[in-house]
């Protein structure tokens, strides 16, 4: 009980994590995210079940795939935002992107079975390998994105530009450069959530939008500033979702956690995400 | 992006600078004129700043001193004109390209990373060299050496500096990029005298010390005149006076520029 | 300007003077002519069809779904067009009307003739509630809290087991009065039009204006007198409405509804029907959902590749025609609003008689705005240091001193957009009220530095708006338009349209707002604001970015609005301009009053000249100034955004 919640907690963190690196710099919350995710379960789905080329090769294929589809969907997304000066493009821009990448994955993949076998085998006290190895995932990977910010001159960059692009231009930081780089590391992340997850988790070619939303909540919960907030986030959500879905009902769960999402906006209308909205 | 200068053709209505000088100057700004959307900033506005030399940028609010900063450093783009540094051209250069060739400016209002340390805020300003570690060590050295109060409070955050410790640390930032030309956006408003006195001690320091060009753009007038170079004075976006910082000072034509006179704009009057 | 150039070119279209001219004398027919065959066709489709194919109720009922796809359009650019208020929620509003249809049908046996008009109430309070929870949230925020009401309705489906049947939903949903798949057609059609009724009355209303102002900045808004909050509750909860009715028909069209009809996923056809008819224009909802209808039916056989498609065609077109098909139109010179080369109009002479304060309640001599004791400070710099200003009626008051002297922090006081830490703050020897829109209401309007004007509005239009704080009609009667507020409508129009000839923009009612130069819009927003009909106006530096003769323009025009006893209140770098304008210069240093008197008294102070130089020999400077007042610069500098030295870089 404790272990799913804190497993799906972990899914929902690195989603909430792969949302808040585009955020920093862009202020676009990313609703193509949940994609990158259903990208790793095929990724996984493909090269283990049909292939069989081992874990190795899935692993090193999702991040790749993963970071094109980053590139991908910083094209997609920030040339409308641009171009278009409606305050709602990156909205529209990210929705649209994501129901694109959702019909493709139901051309390509419809009646497959996203469920690949596990890195680890078998279970211990009734609980999966799989799903620790999740929970041990999304621990080292926040802990990794963090410490990249605070010690390694890029990850300063990256911390400069969320606050200030111009001032951070002045610093010689190519601005570009980080926005381009945050899509492709969130969605390199993401997807390697994915592949993980997959085993122990029932990842549909169409529920990428859905693990966005949930992952956006986990955000809010957590603050959209930090890594480590995207994770306390994640397993809050996580947490609360399946002991209110035991204990009650599970579709109370759902009202429960949106009732949060909706309390916590309302509440800090401002706080929660930064204080500096920028509007598109 | 950067490539080198051709001359371009000397505009009619600039006879600002003779084109002798050119060879010479660190900058070379030549008939700039920016304008945001349907208003203009500053047009036709030229000047030079030669290697070492202190040059004071002076006028009223809003007579488009900042914005000529904005555009040399590239976070505007210029509508018309030339900007070449070192005898580059670099009007359309990204702005990280100007910072990592040697133009180092600081904003106005400082801008300083308050959601990192003062450390942090100081190696950021050598990004550009950050392969170079011993290079940034030496440099952060140096910086602390300059400013011994950053030093004290390398690993606080930024954001519990004093007004005149940010300013210190906007500077000191500004110096890791192992500038060739400093340009200083305001850099005394806030200040209290006595830390005014501090800024032009450590500009002059400076300048004695690593021969940095430095582009002021300043409010208090008299201040900046005392210690600088030249002066070239703005109003309402066209250059209405420049020279010496000398005759700048003995001029009587400061009112005019502030005060105005019986409708008659100064930017008709005269270019010294 | 440049986009109309870029599209000639594109187009590879010569504009011939006089081929354009005759072309826009006949395009009101042109345009007219292709909008009745539209109708008629949409009125005759259900005969056409039934001639030309043997599954004629298939395609009846393709255009029953795009025209109900089409109201719920509408409704969304009514929220998001002319609102400014970002909805994710608008399929749940769709769900909300079709449960509320559904459920009174199915479970308790009403007709939807009842039906419908409780799906408009029930999604209308839906949406009330979403606004009236969400007063405080900024933009990004209320599309937020709009994904989560949207996420909650569905939850809420699924579990309100005995009203909306749970996950399996509602099925057998009749239509009203077993009526043919004809006349439910004719139905959907009708209430698509009333839906544009709405809209297009709504927006050329007081109501839909104060909207669209607030749009555009609930600053101007606020001190034009219109209250934000107010005007997005109505706009909201009407576009609630039209959503509900929407769903009431889409209910009895498909015969059922699930939770999945408030999902975010079917909103993505909402958008392409938005972004490529045009948002914030009357048609484009329309235009857009014809369009999304036509991708939609010639990709029906593709299964997955409807939704890639149509993704693709939202990216593509956000990229190619970022204001949709109507607005591209108006871009083009076949298209665009102004049609005549400007009138070569000068000032009148003659003020006309709408321009006169607002009736002083109070006796003569007392100022219209005062102000005794200000004192501000942000954290522990002191902005305002005992600042007292007494303006008076009939005259320009000029307020100028250094950068960060503490201007803008003093009107920011003077109309409530700051709350001052201690001093008092009269209109008319009455205490001043709390709250910028109700000063705007009490007669007190400011013209901001950076220009607010609603850009893709009509000039006549953005006058209007000023006149929205003493306008009598109510939104009810704007949406039937009846003989008061008609009649209301053409006095506002004939006294916009003289206050706009005095100001020298006769002939340009009809431009969009955008099309005029720098110093017309500067014009435009003063004659915005006196539209407001204030006894005091406060202008934060109008003369910014002015040629030497608009200077002057604008000098008459403040001539002209003392002369008619108004109170002006003028912040202006333009010292020249000032000096020869002002009867009374108040001087401001470091957050306090050091010299008051007319011009010349002022200039020939040795003291105002030095604040602006700055001292020259610093240690005298120490014991001359108390540091903490120095330091105020540097904090009504940071504080306030209003007051840059340059125009804000554009984004």
């Amino acid at each position: 009980m404790w272990t799913d919640g804190l497993f799906a907690g972990a899914v929902y963190a690195l989603v909430a994590l792969g949302l808040a690196i585009v955020y920093q710099p862009t202020h676009v919350v990313n609703f193509a995210q949940g994609e990158a995710l259903v990208l790793g379960a095929v990724v996984g789905y493909e090269v283990l079940s049909v292939r069989g080329w081992g874990w190795g090769a899935a692993i090193a294929i999702a991040i790749a795939a993963g970071a094109a589809l980053g590139l991908l969907q910083e094209r997609a997304i920030m040339l409308p935002v641009r171009l278009s000066g409606s305050r709602f493009a990156w909205i529209i821009a990210t929705l649209a992107v994501a129901l694109i990448l959702q019909s493709l994955y139901l051309i390509n993949e419809s009646g497959a079975v996203l469920r690949p076998e596990p890195l680890v085998d078998g279970a211990i006290r009734g609980v999966a390998w799989q799903k620790l190895v999740v929970i041990g995932a999304a621990v080292a990977v926040t802990v990794g994105y963090d410490v990249f910010l605070r010690r390694s001159a890029f990850g300063r960059a990256v911390r400069a530009t969320a606050y200030d692009p111009g001032t951070a231009a002045l610093m010689a930081v190519p601005v570009r450069g980080v926005v381009v780089f945050s899509f492709a590391v969130s969605c390199a992340i993401t997807a390697f959530a994915g592949l993980l997850a997959a085993p122990a988790l029932f990842v549909g070619p169409a529920d990428g939008l859905q693990f966005a939303v949930k992952g956006f909540i986990a955000a809010v919960i957590g603050g959209v500033g930090s890594p480590r907030g995207a994770l306390a986030g994640g397993l809050v959500v996580g947490l609360l979702d399946s002991f209110v879905a035991a204990d009650v009902d599970a579709s109370i769960g759902g009202v429960l956690v949106y009732g949060v999402l909706g309390i916590l906006l309302i509440a800090f209308p401002t706080g929660l995400m930064g204080t500096r909205t920028r509007s598109h | 992006m950067i490539r080198k200068t051709r001359r371009a053709p000397e505009s009619a209505d600039d006879p600002a600078e003779p084109a002798t000088h050119a060879a010479t100057n660190l900058l070379d700004v030549r008939a700039l004129t920016v304008a945001y959307g349907a208003v203009t900033a500053c047009s036709h506005v030229s000047l030079t700043v030669a290697p070492g030399e202190f040059v004071a940028l002076l006028g009223a609010n809003g007579a488009g001193k900042s914005t000529v900063l904005r555009a040399v450093s590239g976070l505007v783009r210029t509508g018309a004109g030339r900007v070449a540094f070192g005898g580059a051209d670099i009007t359309r250069a990204a702005p990280s390209r100007r910072s990592a060739a040697g133009l180092a400016h600081v904003p106005e209002g400082r801008r300083i990373f308050p959601d990192l340390t003062v450390e942090e805020n100081l190696t950021l300003g050598a990004f550009a060299h950050r392969r170079d570690r011993s290079g940034v060590r030496r440099g952060l050295a140096d910086v602390y050496d300059l400013f011994p109060r950053l030093a004290e409070r390398r690993a606080q955050s930024a954001a519990v500096l004093s007004g005149g410790e940010a300013q210190a640390l906007a500077v000191a930032r500004a110096l890791m990029s192992r500038p060739r030309l400093l340009m200083l956006d305001e850099p005394t408003l806030g200040l209290d005298p006595r830390r005014v006195v501090e800024v032009f001690g450590y500009l002059a320091r400076l300048r004695r010390e690593r021969g940095l060009g430095i582009l002021l753009v300043e409010q208090q007038t008299r201040v900046a005149l005392a210690h600088a170079d030249r002066g070239y004075v703005l109003n309402r976006g066209r250059l209405a006076l420049h020279g010496s910082a000398h005759e700048l000072a003995r001029d009587d034509r400061w009112s005019a520029v502030y005060l105005g006179r019986g409708g008659e704009t100064p930017a008709a009057t005269a270019t010294a | 300007m440049a986009e109309h150039s870029t599209t000639r070119r594109r187009l590879g279209i010569r504009t011939n003077a006089a081929a354009l001219a005759n072309w826009y004398r006949i395009r009101p027919y042109a345009t007219g002519v292709l909008a009745a065959a539209g109708i008629a066709l949409l009125l005759a489709w259900p005969d056409i069809i039934a001639f030309y194919s043997w599954q004629s109720t298939y395609y009846v009922k393709l255009f029953t779904a795009a025209a109900v796809s089409a109201t719920l359009v509408v409704s969304l650019n009514l929220s998001m067009g002319y609102g400014g208020l970002m909805s994710m929620m608008h399929t749940g509003l769709l769900a909300v009307g079709a449960y509320a249809t559904g459920s009174a049908a199915v479970k308790a046996g009403w007709s939807p003739w009842l039906g419908i008009p409780l799906s408009a109430a029930a999604a209308a309070a839906v949406a009330a509630v979403v606004v009236l929870a969400s007063s405080r949230a900024a933009t990004l925020y209320f599309g937020m809290i709009t994904l989560a009401a949207d996420l909650l309705l569905i939850e809420a489906a699924q579990s309100w087991d005995p009203v909306t049947g749970g996950v399996n939903g509602l099925t057998d949903i009749p239509a009203p009065s077993a009526m043919s798949t004809d006349a439910f057609y004719y139905l959907a059609l009708g209430v698509l039009a009333l839906a544009c009724v709405v809209q297009r009355n709504l927006v050329r209303s007081g109501t839909g204006r104060a909207a669209m102002a607030v749009r555009e900045s609930p600053e101007t808004a606020a001190a034009l007198g219109i209250r934000p909050w107010t005007a997005k509750l109505r706009i909201f909860t009407l576009s609630g409405a039209l959503a509900g009715l929407a769903g009431g028909l889409y209910a009895s069209a498909n015969t059922y509804v699930s939770p999945g009809t408030g999902a975010l996923d079917n909103g993505l056809v909402l958008f392409v029907g938005l972004m490529i008819g045009g948002i914030g224009t009357l048609t484009g909802p329309v235009l857009g959902v014809a369009t999304a209808t036509a991708i939609d039916y010639y990709t029906r056989d593709q299964g997955h590749y409807r939704t890639l498609v149509l993704g693709v065609v939202l990216l593509i077109a956000m990229i190619v025609m970022p204001r949709g098909i109507v607005g591209t139109w108006r871009a083009t010179p076949l298209g665009r609003r102004v049609t005549a080369p400007p009138p070569d109009s000068v000032p009148r002479a003659a003020v006309p008689e709408s321009i006169r304060a607002a009736a002083a309640s109070a006796e003569p001599g007392v100022p219209a705005l005062r102000a005794a004791g200000l004192h501000k400070s942000f954290g522990n710099v002191v902005a305002l240091d005992e600042v007292g200003i007494t303006v008076a009626a009939g005259r320009i008051h000029a307020l100028i001193g250094p950068n960060g002297s503490g201007k803008s922090t003093l009107i920011d006081c003077l109309t409530r957009f700051h709350r001052p830490d201690a001093g008092q703050v009269f209109v008319d020897g009455q205490p001043a009220p709390s709250g910028p829109a109700a000063v705007g209401r009490r007669g007190v309007t400011r013209v901001f530095q950076v220009p607010h004007l609603f850009e893709d509005v009509s000039v006549l239009d953005n006058v209007l708006t000023g006149m929205r704080g003493r306008e009598r009609q109510t939104w009810l009667t704007a949406l039937l338009r009846t003989p008061g507020f008609r009649d209301e409508d053409r006095t506002q129009r004939a006294e916009a349209g003289e206050l706009l000839a005095f100001a020298g923009l006769a002939g340009r009612e009809e431009w969009s707002a955008d099309a005029l130069s720098h110093g017309q819009k500067r014009l435009l927003e003063v004659v915005r604001a006196v539209a407001a009909r204030p006894r005091v106006l406060i202008l934060d530096e109008p003369a910014t970015g002015l040629t030497d003769a608009e200077v002057e323009a604008l000098g008459g025009l403040l001539r002209a609005l003392r002369d008619r006893g108004l109170a002006l209140l003028l912040v202006e770098h333009n010292v020249a301009f000032v000096m020869d304008v002002c009867d009374v210069v108040t001087v401001l240093d470091a957050g306090r009053v050091i010299a008051e008197g007319t011009p010349e008294e002022v200039r020939a102070d040795p003291a105002v000249l030095a604040a602006y130089l700055g001292a020259a020999d610093s240690q005298a400077a120490v014991s001359a100034e108390p540091r903490q007042a120095r330091e105020a610069r540097e904090a009504t500098r940071a504080t306030e955004a209003r007051e840059p030295t340059e125009p804000a870089e554009a984004p």
